[in-house]
């Protein structure tokens, strides 16, 4: 589950920047900031 | 999952001692800084040995497509790499079987060389150990130096010093031809007054004009010509034709002072059909002695002063600046000013479209160039957490029994 979801966000940021596509990025950090709160917080 | 702790005791699961606090290793997070560092500026080399580095500071036109596709990858792959490996290391150095604090091994790894980077970067030498780093700062450098040369002259609201030297000699030469034919008179100015008049005007100009020539810029030349002389367009015509036939033996031995005394030797012929004709207009109305004495009023500081003014929007100063300074009459004064200001007006539409041109170029760049720093540093956190999460013991969880 962890790893499948920082695998869903390394794929997002890595589209983003090639795409140079600011939305696309902000998905990405956005979904990355929330796992990294559940993560830290040990509800995932 | 329990773990016997080894003491026999009825219920085992009483006896885990887990411990609590310090369980952060330092030395192993250390280590993995390290290690994120040195991969950083190894790939960092490769990138620039396999063409993928970033554009440099002083290639405008390279910096115009931004970072570039390869460049891109490059930077974000190198994020990736060195904070997996650093964390990787962290968490196995730090010898956890909890996936989860080998994790925080790996991000603590990531913000303590996020950090580090960030630090270095401060103080000149990031560029050195991380391409984003490089990048940034590249387009702080270029846009450092875009507002510097802006931003040289004083008064003249963020225009080069070249422009108002320009406006000044424009100035001259508009002074010059104003006097020139106002200069009529039993008493007149002899041919060769007019002439040395005007050839110490554009003197300056002439090996501008020169390199254009022995270039090969025949177009630049022309332009330049019709700008900086009093020369008639059928006669910058000719000198141009000459000068492409001349143009094959400067460029064999890139002569650039042959060309000048060629192009010096054709304006001076030139403008000595002009002189004559100026001279046959000569009237009963200002003597040589006063045209001289016009000329040298003109001195360097109040044609400066007045193309300021000019350059700034405000002939009625420059006007008011050239009254003040010389005792031409308010006629020729605002004949001088008139012909100058739509020159001036040109000039600074020019250099202001080339500058707004540049900074667009290196507002490209720096947007490419953070929006890359932005998401190689949220892949390095994933990387680090991945890294950390995987260099860890093979136990998923530990849990606290009583």
């Amino acid at each position: 589950m962890r790893m499948s979801l920082l695998g869903l966000i390394l794929l997002l940021l890595i589209v983003a920047a090639v795409v140079q596509n600011v939305y696309v990025g902000g998905i990405g950090a956005l979904v990355l900031i929330v796992v990294l709160v559940l993560f830290l917080s040990g509800r995932l | 999952m329990a773990i016997n702790t080894g003491s026999a005791t009825a219920n085992p699961a009483a006896n885990i001692v887990v411990p609590v606090g310090h369980r952060i290793s330092w030395g192993a997070v250390f280590a993995g800084v390290s290690l994120l560092l040195a991969l950083s500026w190894l790939l960092l080399l490769l990138g620039a040995a396999i063409g993928v580095g970033i554009a440099d500071a002083t290639d405008l036109e390279a910096m115009g497509d931004g970072l570039g596709i390869g460049s891109i990858i490059w930077v974000l792959l190198t994020s990736l790499v060195a904070t997996f490996a650093g964390g990787l290391l962290a968490a196995k150095l730090a010898g956890t079987p909890d996936d989860r604090i080998g994790a925080l091994h790996g991000l603590t790894v990531w913000s303590v060389g996020t950090l580090l980077i960030m630090l270095l970067g401060a103080s000149g030498t990031g560029s050195a150990v991380n391409a984003i780093s490089g990048a940034l700062g590249s387009a702080t450098q270029a846009s450092t130096k875009v507002v510097s040369s802006a931003t040289d002259s004083d008064d003249s609201g963020l225009l080069p010093d070249s422009i108002a030297t320009s406006v000044a000699a424009m100035l001259k030469r508009q002074a010059s031809r104003v006097i020139s034919t106002t200069a009529t008179g039993d008493d007149s100015p002899s041919r060769g007054e007019i002439r040395s008049a005007i050839n110490s005007m554009s003197a300056e100009d002439t090996g501008a004009i020169a390199s254009a020539l022995v270039s090969g810029d025949t177009d630049l030349a022309r332009e330049q010509l019709a700008q900086r002389s009093s020369l008639s367009s059928s006669e910058i015509d000719s000198i141009i034709q000459g000068a492409e036939s001349q143009a094959e033996q400067w460029s064999e031995s890139d002569d650039l002072e042959s060309a000048e005394n060629w192009l010096g030797e054709q304006i001076g012929e030139a403008r000595q059909s002009v002189s004559q004709a100026t001279s046959d207009m000569a009237g009963s109305e200002v003597s040589s002695r006063e045209l001289n004495r016009a000329l040298q009023e003109l001195d360097s500081e109040t044609l400066a002063e007045a193309g300021q003014y000019l350059l700034m929007g405000e002939p009625d100063m420059s006007k008011d600046v050239l009254v003040a300074n010389t005792s031409l009459s308010e006629a020729d004064i605002d004949a001088i000013v008139k012909g100058a200001e739509q020159e001036a007006q040109q000039l600074v539409d020019k250099a202001q479209a080339q500058i707004n041109e540049t900074t667009e170029t290196i507002g490209t760049y720096t947007q490419a160039a953070l929006w890359s720093a932005f998401i190689a540093a949220a892949l390095g956190l994933v990387a680090g957490l991945v890294g950390g999460h995987m260099g860890a013991g093979t136990i998923q969880r530990l849990y606290a029994t009583r």
